[in-house]
């Protein structure tokens, strides 16, 4: 299992487009995948999970992925994250 | 794989597939609004809904049908296409109810099963804020 702590930072958040792009990129992969914050914890493959996160703009964010694939998942994850979802903004 | 029928009254309908199409990414061709007008006269707008179930049962294994309000016009149309295990509907949708309903569709989730799935998670989505929002936060959703 590895872990790692990534910092919202688009302007509008995890919202409703941005959770789907990231559960999209999660169900490619076999690893079980959970994003924690300080407040609650969601399957990333679940969109309506990661909606309830409420993750807004600078909310610190734990990746958690486990299984045979974990570290290609995590690095997609990140990347996406990152990119602000590639919203530019 | 089940259909998805979307029947409201106004353009409801077509607005919901059309939200959920765009926080999806694309559109599901499997997923059919159908749009009961106020002025449209009910045997009329029942014929509308026979015609659309007609259409997705024939591309689909089984159909689920999610409508706007019980108790209203829409619903007690459907209602009357109703067919144990094969059309089923959930009243009261949400959007949430419907993201998921595309999602178990794309999963290949039988109708019975996505029935009680969907109706526990439309429910489950509804948030009050100031619950998550209280010291003790909330759940897991």
């Amino acid at each position: 299992m590895i872990r790692k702590e990534v910092t919202v930072c688009n302007r509008l958040g995890l919202h409703a487009r941005a959770a789907a792009k990231l559960v999209q990129i999660a169900n490619q992969f076999q690893a079980q995948v959970s994003l924690t914050t300080n407040q609650m914890c969601a399957d990333a493959k679940s969109i309506l999970g990661v909606l309830t996160l409420a993750a807004a703009k600078d909310t610190p964010l734990i990746i958690e992925v486990d299984g045979p694939d974990e570290a290609e998942a995590l690095s997609q994850i990140e990347h996406l994250i990152q990119d602000r979802f590639g919203e530019g903004e | 794989m089940l259909g998805i029928l979307v029947v409201s009254h106004g353009n409801l309908a077509q607005e919901f597939v059309d939200v959920a199409s765009r926080i999806l990414g694309e559109p599901d061709g499997g997923v059919t609004p159908v749009c009961i007008p106020w002025e449209l006269e009910s045997s009329a707008a029942k014929e509308k809904i026979r015609k659309a179930l007609k259409k997705v049962q024939e591309e689909s294994e089984g159909v689920l049908i999610l409508t706007d309000l019980f108790g209203g016009t829409p619903t007690n149309l459907a209602m009357t296409l109703y067919q144990p295990g094969k059309v089923e509907i959930l009243t009261g949708m949400n959007l949430p109810m419907l993201i998921k309903a595309i999602l178990t569709r794309k999963a290949g989730t039988p109708l019975a099963e996505a029935v009680a799935l969907l109706r526990e998670k439309g429910q489950g989505a509804i948030v009050s804020v100031s619950e998550v929002m209280s010291p003790e936060g909330g759940e897991e959703g």
